[in-house]
């Protein structure tokens, strides 16, 4: 299927490794000019020369941004507006879960996500969105999580903050596709990554990965069997960005291996 | 984007016309193998024609009404003896008439429940064995975004597609187990001829032009047109293909930002 995406520039948060990275790869791939943030520089150039080496060469910039801290989106929205002359396509992909008993999370933890999860995602649209207009239209992909659509006990503060997520997708679909920027959200289920691997080290008892799947397979419920991998993310948000996928806006799309419960 | 789609065999029934059409189109585009079903003889030859001369490729024809059991059964069972083996079916088939509910009588409901739900029950209950001899299959529900907000003066397509809703999201489960991944595609408003069809009838009964009603059903979209069948293909094809391994029991709409409801 050809994706029409030859010479778009894609701006990724959180991109040196998981969903970001693979999606970096995968629209790298297609011919998108891509443009990564994360906090540390070490992984970022890792990732900028993974992708060069899997591409034979293709254009990637990368910025050391944390998306939590106030103008830093938007410092990397411009920089990569600047680098590459046009903006076609975000993807707000920086987050980590946070979960825990409510009445234990404080203030500053709701702070810190919100920041990281909501106003990432705020400041970096708000960024793009004049260059997406200035390119005749664009496309922005807000990473959530089935969790927004069934919270459970002991899913916030992230349950909440993707919910947000889910709705300003929906609002912004509306508000920009008179301008021709399609705003559609990804709501992933388990999927492997970093944030697992960390969890998986950091146990007292080590367990294996497989271990860890199976435990996370029969704990949550995943009719399918298995975590999703990160490149099956990647295709998703690939064909939405798409030309194939220009009559899609405003949708919620589940990628979770059947978890989610709701219709 | 490779979608892995060589050589699998998919059947898709009501494919003389509209979004059927153009998904068997895309399919035999892809490499697959296609089957494809309608009722009128004529329009099946010159549209499976069509496809063998644009791409090539292998189609197989049956005339076949998607509202008789006997037809689904045979459908299924000459395509899948025709190539040997049976991946991927795309549940298709004409909408119920519009009007409102005091004229509607039971044989109307049972039409309608016989053409749009029953359909896609025999299809995928015909489907499952040889599905399960492949290893794994995909089956995906055209259904309509009336099943998210019902539509006005649609109520038998309104209460019969929710179900199927219903009847995928209980398959998604029981067959993940046989990798078997199940999905609905919910188009909004799509240039096909049974959209004209429905426009037409809205004019009579408001008594007001049908070009004007063609217009103001394309300004009420938030992208400002109609989507068009191949728009809709292409998301079938892409729910369908080895890209989307990690998502089944999805319900997704494809309607230029239509839907009001953030899910």
């Amino acid at each position: 299927m050809e994706l029409g995406l030859k010479g778009h520039v894609a701006a990724i948060t959180g991109g040196s490794e998981g969903i970001g990275f693979a999606t970096a790869l995968a629209l790298a791939a297609e011919g998108v000019r891509v443009a990564i943030c994360a906090r540390r520089p070490e992984p970022l150039e890792k990732a900028v020369a993974a992708i060069r080496s899997a591409t034979a060469g293709a254009e990637v910039f990368a910025l050391p941004v944390d998306v939590a801290v106030g103008g830093e989106g938007e410092r990397f929205i411009g920089e990569v507006a600047k680098r590459f002359g046009r903006l076609d396509i975000l993807i707000n992909n920086a987050g980590r879960e946070a979960l825990g008993v409510f009445e234990e999370i404080d203030d500053a933890a709701w702070q810190e996500d919100i920041d990281l999860k909501l106003f990432g995602a705020i400041r970096c649209a708000r960024a793009a969105i004049p260059h997406m207009r200035s390119a005749g239209g664009g496309r922005i992909i807000n990473m959530t999580h089935v969790g927004a659509k069934q919270p459970r006990a002991r899913s916030m503060p992230t349950s909440v903050t993707r919910a947000a997520g889910i709705a300003m997708t929906k609002a912004l679909s509306k508000e920009l596709a008179a301008d021709g920027i399609l705003v559609n959200t990804v709501c992933v289920g388990i999927i492997q990554s970093g944030q697992w691997e960390r969890r998986r080290k950091a146990l007292a008892s080590p367990i294996s990965k497989e271990q860890q799947e199976r435990e996370l397979v029969a704990d949550r419920g995943i009719p399918l069997g298995r975590i999703g991998k990160s490149e099956e993310v990647a295709s998703l948000i690939a064909f939405l960005v798409s030309g194939q996928a220009a009559y899609i806006t405003g949708a919620s799309i589940n990628i979770d291996g059947g978890l989610c419960n709701v219709v | 984007m490779d979608l892995g789609l060589r050589g699998k065999v998919v059947l898709v029934g009501g494919a003389s016309q509209g979004i059927g059409r153009a998904t068997a189109l895309l399919f035999a585009r892809e490499g697959a193998q296609v089957a494809m079903c309608a009722r009128g003889e004529a329009g099946l030859n010159a549209a499976a024609g069509m496809i063998r001369k644009e791409t090539g490729g292998e189609v197989f024809a049956l005339v076949a009404d998607m509202s008789k059991a006997e037809d689904i059964q045979m459908f299924v069972a000459k395509s899948a003896a025709h190539f040997g083996r049976l991946d991927i079916i795309v549940n298709n088939a004409g909408g119920p008439p519009p009007g409102e509910f005091m004229k509607f009588t039971d044989e109307d409901w049972d039409r309608a429940y016989q053409l749009s739900f029953m359909s896609a029950t025999r299809m995928t209950r015909e489907a499952v064995p040889h599905m399960r001899k492949a290893g794994g299959g995909r089956v995906v529900n055209i259904t309509s975004f009336a099943v998210k907000e019902p539509v006005a003066g649609l109520v038998l397509s309104n209460a019969i597609r929710s179900a199927v809703i219903g009847l995928a999201k209980t398959l998604s489960r029981e067959l993940a187990k046989d990798k078997i991944l199940v999905n609905n595609v919910c188009p909004g408003r799509i240039h096909t001829e049974r959209a004209q069809k429905l426009n037409q009838a809205r004019a009579e009964r408001l008594k007001r032009p049908f070009e004007e009603i063609n217009r103001e059903m394309a300004a009420e979209v938030p992208l400002g047109r109609y989507g068009t069948a191949d728009e809709a293909a292409d998301l079938i094809v892409f729910l369908a293909s080895d890209r989307a391994s990690y998502i089944t029991g999805t319900t997704i709409q494809i309607d230029g930002g239509l839907i009001r409801a953030i899910q």
